[in-house]
């Protein structure tokens, strides 16, 4: 559905992006995950054709965006990270506008509201002034703004940044239905780890380039590794994890120690019963995935934290 | 056109709820009312009479109240034209300051729609609030005793201030296109309505600045167009003028009213006037459409 073939964006000396290549399936939910400043909205502002490439070729729903990029536009939706709907109109005002901008009759832009009103619970809103509603209520309605002209594919760019659990919860159960019920393909970039499990596929961005990419069942199987934290006698603890060669690193409380596999700390508990005063097992997860393909995976020994 | 439509109908219920913009986009004729009332009525009536006076004939207060009035008045319609435009573009500059035109750009809308609709709406609320303040200002001449207009008089008043909600609203579009912030926005209009109101004579007659100034202002395009509005509000008050007083006592103080627009030693007709804004009006759009192409975000 969007294949993005050697893209290349640089701003004067800066290059944002650097040859990144990637395919989205149909009715896949596909993550971007990276740093502040790692590429992802300049990739997303070129898929979204507000901004130009240098280099690079993108294809979406077959579709040529240097040749087709109004095409391409009638078949995306986009979530931007901010709110950019008009403060001083009502929710109906701001989809009518969005609406006719995508050629839509008026009669046809008022069903179209009316059905994105019932799907995301707004009907009894729409005459509120968008500046008038809470975080989760503004949500609801940039992606109904999104979802107006029924499009194939729904871009979201940081969607749930700033946003409180309730609401970032709203937002990724709406996503989920989405694709459930309509097979809409899903591409969202994000910084939060715990985002990328509810995706098909991720990608890790760094520094404009692609450092990984693959299921997240894959990545954890890869990148992934558990961890134990060690409360206690730190120097008697020190010393032994030396000895045995684990890689640590140094907490202001506690000792956090790279295991090859869980079931690894039963040996290092077995060997630290009298010295340590508590600890916890800690499964791999997406964070140490990212920690790990972005190399700042530094289990060096120093004190962290401090 | 329909997506031209829909973004002018936005910006100009942006403007129009944002309270604060509509007051400030009057804030310069209001200004100008204000001192006119309180100070430069009373010293431009005594002017009229002492001119009179000096010519051996006598002027009622009703009669010197009337011309001065009348110069006033058609001032204030040309100061109107700058800042109720330049208020409505306050939106275009806010939707620059908050990338607002993002949420366009990602639906099949070309640039030039979206540009167009900030023109539109800006011209539409110029025009119409204008030609209301016309209406009232008209209606206060004829309450202090003008003679009425005619209907002729009274649509070339209307269709000058189309002309010059135009050209104002490419003016002053084509340099809220350079502008990033609000602030430096406020800014523009604060010089704008400032050298506007110098520039059109609106403040004081034109003939009371240095020769080299009167030069430079003559290519203000709202200056023209003051220049023309007064010639169509003052001529029932030059009429009344001239039934009482030799002609040659009228074009005096035509002249030192500042009646006609001089550039050097040539009297500019009107047509010259209204060529030169239709110029002007050009020369922005090549500027607005530069930036759009390669500014406009």
């Amino acid at each position: 559905m969007i294949r993005v073939e050697n893209l290349y964006k640089a701003y004067g000396d800066i290059k944002a992006v650097q040859d990144i290549s990637f395919d989205v399936k149909e009715g896949e939910i596909y993550a971007f995950l990276g740093e502040n400043g790692a590429g992802k909205t300049t990739t997303i502002n070129i898929l979204c054709a507000i901004l130009e490439k240098d280099k690079g070729k993108v294809l979406i729903n077959k579709h040529d965006l240097d040749k087709n990029s109004d095409l391409i536009k009638r078949d995306i939706g986009v979530v931007f990270q901010g709110a950019y709907l008009d403060d001083r109109l009502t929710i109906f005002e701001n989809l009518y506008v969005r609406a006719l901008l995508y050629g839509m009759s008026t009669k046809e832009a008022k069903q179209n509201i009316q059905t994105t009103a019932d799907i995301f619970d707004l009907r009894d809103i729409l005459k509120r002034k968008y500046k008038n509603l809470s975080g989760g209520q503004r949500r609801r309605a940039d992606i109904a703004r999104a979802l107006l002209h029924s499009p194939r594919i729904l871009i979201l760019d940081e969607p749930t940044t700033g946003l409180d659990p309730a609401t970032r919860n709203m937002v990724w159960k709406t996503i989920k239905r989405l694709r459930n019920e309509k097979g809409m393909t899903i591409f969202f970039s994000t910084h939060y780890m715990e985002e990328t499990e509810n995706a098909d596929r991720i990608a890790i961005i760094k520094k404009g380039k692609i450092a990984a990419c693959d299921t997240p069942h894959a990545l954890k199987q890869k990148y992934s590794y558990d961890t134990l934290n060690l409360y206690g006698d730190n120097d008697e603890i020190k010393k032994y994890l030396k000895e045995k060669e684990y890689k640590t690193k140094i907490r202001k409380e506690y000792i956090e120690v790279k295991l090859e596999s869980s079931m690894k700390a039963l040996d290092v508990l077995n060997d630290l019963r009298e010295k340590v005063s508590g600890f916890e097992v800690r499964k791999g997860n997406m964070d140490t995935v990212f920690l790990t393909v972005t190399g700042k995976d530094d289990f060096d020994g120093e004190v962290k934290d401090e | 056109m329909n997506k031209i439509y829909a973004l002018a109908s936005r910006n100009a219920k942006i403007f129009l709820r944002d309270r604060a913009a509509v007051f400030f986009s009057f804030l310069a004729v209001f200004i100008v009312f204000v001192l006119y009332l309180l100070f430069i009525s009373a010293s431009i009536t005594s002017g009229i009479k002492a001119s009179i006076t000096a010519n051996g004939f006598q002027v009622s207060d009703k009669l010197a109240k009337l011309f001065s009035d009348s110069w006033m008045m058609s001032g204030v319609m040309g100061i109107g034209c700058i800042t109720v435009a330049n208020g409505c573009l306050v939106n275009f500059v806010n939707d620059t300051a908050l990338d607002k035109r993002r949420d366009f750009f990602v639906t099949p809308t070309k640039k030039t729609s979206i540009i167009l609709s900030y023109f539109f709406s800006t011209i539409l609320i110029t025009f119409s609030m204008n030609t209301v303040i016309f209406f009232i200002v008209y209606i206060y001449l004829l309450i202090i005793g003008m003679g009425a207009l005619s209907f002729g008089a009274i649509m070339a008043m209307i269709g000058l201030i189309l002309l010059t909600s135009i050209s104002s609203t490419m003016m002053m579009l084509s340099i809220a296109l350079f502008l990033k912030t609000e602030s430096a926005h406020g800014a523009v209009v604060a010089i704008a309505s400032v050298v506007t109101g110098f520039a059109t004579g609106a403040y004081m007659p034109m003939k009371l600045f240095p020769k080299i100034l009167r030069d430079i202002f003559a290519f203000v395009p709202a200056t023209g167009s003051v220049v023309m509005m007064r010639k169509i509000m003052m001529k029932p008050a030059l009429q009344a003028m001239k039934s009482e007083y030799p002609a040659q006592l009228v074009d005096i103080l035509a002249d030192e009213f500042s009646l006609e627009l001089v550039v050097g030693s040539w009297t500019v007709p009107d047509w010259a006037m209204l060529i030169y804004h239709v110029i002007c009006s050009l020369l922005f759009l090549g500027i607005i459409a530069f930036a759009v192409k390669k500014k406009l975000k």
